[in-house]
């Protein structure tokens, strides 16, 4: 299997979905790039619901609404992740077993990542892959373009850009609010691209 | 970074403005705890006379926004402040027993809430506070069993239904999920978040039954939410595209869903064109066109299920 690369893109609106709904359990989808061949690369995230999380109707609509979405962007739905209110266990609910079964049929690297907090009060990023028919944990699956990702989600919770974050929740809520995150994008980058500089002039010294 | 913040400032605010915003926090039960905490601590600092006895309120707030934020010890602060002017108060216990929770003294909070429950067994607040520890701590059979018998005695909290409906969907037990909501809609029978969210469970369990009664509750919560919300129209149109492929439905069922199709098809039509015109009004000229992508893809995706369902 090729090896999975996050892009910030991603990584930051997954994270900030779940800063901004801290009590409440999340869930979304990852979008790859069909272009890219050498690796699975993720270049974007759509967080999805906060709320009502093993409910079908809307659930369904939102799929196919990120399905058309990505045909005509080239791209195509990759991952799934869940962040459960309650820990109930260290793997992927059976909700999120059966989405991540249907998303094979379409591309059959699919992967889910269960993301919980630890004993240790650590929030960990638990990707899970399927391989002799059942779900296991992949330490090694998660990659990351940019290492310095973390710092800028910090950096931009600490300014509440995460309150900014619109899910598909948000957008069925009020049809204005954009689900694709557009204008939080750029934000995103421009933090990005300073992060990674950052860090990039430091090791130069 | 200047400038990017999209926070909120309490220093730019009047006393009247931050005491109207924790006020509206505290009724609605909004929990946003860095937003809360920033401006409760500015209004306790410089305010504290204004506000007079309702500082103990912003207290209690405070409390509960930095056991959010994880700052136990400054919620430790506002408690024994609470606790020298409020000694022997009910409610001052259960802040006792949710900082215990906090840090992670479970034991010693369930002893609490089992002692002032023997003291008082009508405590409805002190069987939540205990049901909730139950249930974040994975102790789902307990938190269940405690619920339905608080349920038995009183029968017509919201709340408590609702959270018993949620921790059945967690854990797959639609039917059980489904008397919750069916018990909600006979207490409240005109709120439509109730019938939506009893449609979605209805179609979430499945088979031709269950999907007409989904179909049913979508209808009543679209007319109930006076054919306003996106949920209750976009449901119907998902549910009658469901019952038309079904074999089992008689032919009278899907004529009326053919029709009931075309209905919510107008209505969401409109909603997504007034939306697509508030958006390009509120946005930068120069990106017109893509502001408006997030609209015109949901649009597309409903169409083509509207257009599938055909008489």
């Amino acid at each position: 299997m090729r090896d999975i690369v996050f892009s910030s893109l991603a990584l930051t609106k997954m994270m900030l979905h779940s800063y901004k709904y801290p009590h409440m359990p999340v869930n979304g989808v990852f979008l790859m790039d069909c272009d890219v061949e050498k690796e699975i690369y993720i270049s974007d995230c759509v967080p999805l619901f906060h709320q009502g999380i093993s409910l079908k109707p809307m659930f369904q609509l939102a799929m196919r609404t990120v399905e058309d979405y990505c045909e005509r962007n080239n791209l195509a739905i990759a991952g799934y992740y869940e962040s459960p209110d309650i820990v109930k266990s260290a793997s992927p609910s059976l909700f999120a077993e059966k989405v991540g079964e249907k998303l094979r049929e379409h591309f059959k690297d699919a992967f889910l990542l269960h993301n919980i907090w630890q004993e240790n009060s650590k929030f960990a990023l638990r990707p899970f892959i399927k391989e002799s028919g059942k779900w296991s944990y992949s330490a090694n699956t998660l990659n990351f373009e940019n290492e310095n990702v973390f710092k800028t989600v910090a950096e931009l919770q600490k300014k509440n850009f995460g309150l900014e974050l619109q899910d598909y929740d948000c957008y069925l809520d009020n049809f204005t609010n954009d689900w694709t995150n557009r204008s939080l994008q750029e934000v995103i980058m421009l933090v990005d691209a300073q992060t990674e500089h950052r860090d990039q002039s430091i090791k130069a010294k | 970074m200047e400038g990017l913040s999209s926070s909120t400032e309490p220093s730019d605010m009047s006393f009247a403005e931050l005491r109207k915003s924790l006020r509206k926090f505290r009724e609605n039960g909004t929990r946003n705890a860095q937003l809360s905490y920033k401006l409760g601590k500015y209004a306790c600092d410089n305010f504290s006379g204004k506000l007079g006895n309702e500082v103990w309120d912003v207290y209690e707030q405070m409390f509960f926004a930095c056991i959010d934020l994880g700052i136990n010890d400054v919620a430790l602060s506002y408690l024994r402040q609470i606790k020298e002017q409020f000694p022997e108060s009910k409610r001052v216990y259960r802040l006792i027993g949710i900082l215990h929770e906090a840090d992670g003294e479970l034991a010693e909070a369930e002893e609490l809430y089992k002692e002032m429950l023997q003291e008082n067994p009508g405590d409805a607040a002190m069987s939540k506070r205990l049901i909730s520890m139950y249930k974040c701590n994975g102790k789902t059979v307990e938190a269940v069993k405690m619920l339905v018998s608080y349920l038995e005695t009183y029968k017509c909290d919201h709340e408590s239904w609702l959270e018993l409906a949620e921790i059945y969907l967690s854990e797959y037990e639609y039917e059980k999920a489904a008397f919750c909501y069916e018990e909600l809609i006979l207490i409240s029978p005109s709120n439509y978040l109730y019938h939506q969210r009893y449609a979605e469970v209805r179609f979430t369990i499945g088979g031709a039954d269950n999907f007409l009664i989904s179909k049913m509750h979508y209808c009543q919560a679209a007319r109930l939410s006076g054919n306003s919300s996106n949920r209750a129209l976009l449901g119907l149109v998902t549910v009658c595209e469901t019952l038309k492929g079904l074999k089992g439905v008689t032919a009278e069922d899907k004529v009326s869903c053919f029709k009931l199709v075309q209905w919510a098809k107008e209505k969401l039509t409109v909603k997504y064109e007034k939306s697509k015109v508030e958006v390009s009004d509120t946005g930068p000229k120069k990106n017109s066109p893509k502001l408006t992508d997030h609209i015109d893809s949901g649009l597309e995706t409903v169409c083509a299920i509207l257009d599938s369902v055909k008489l």
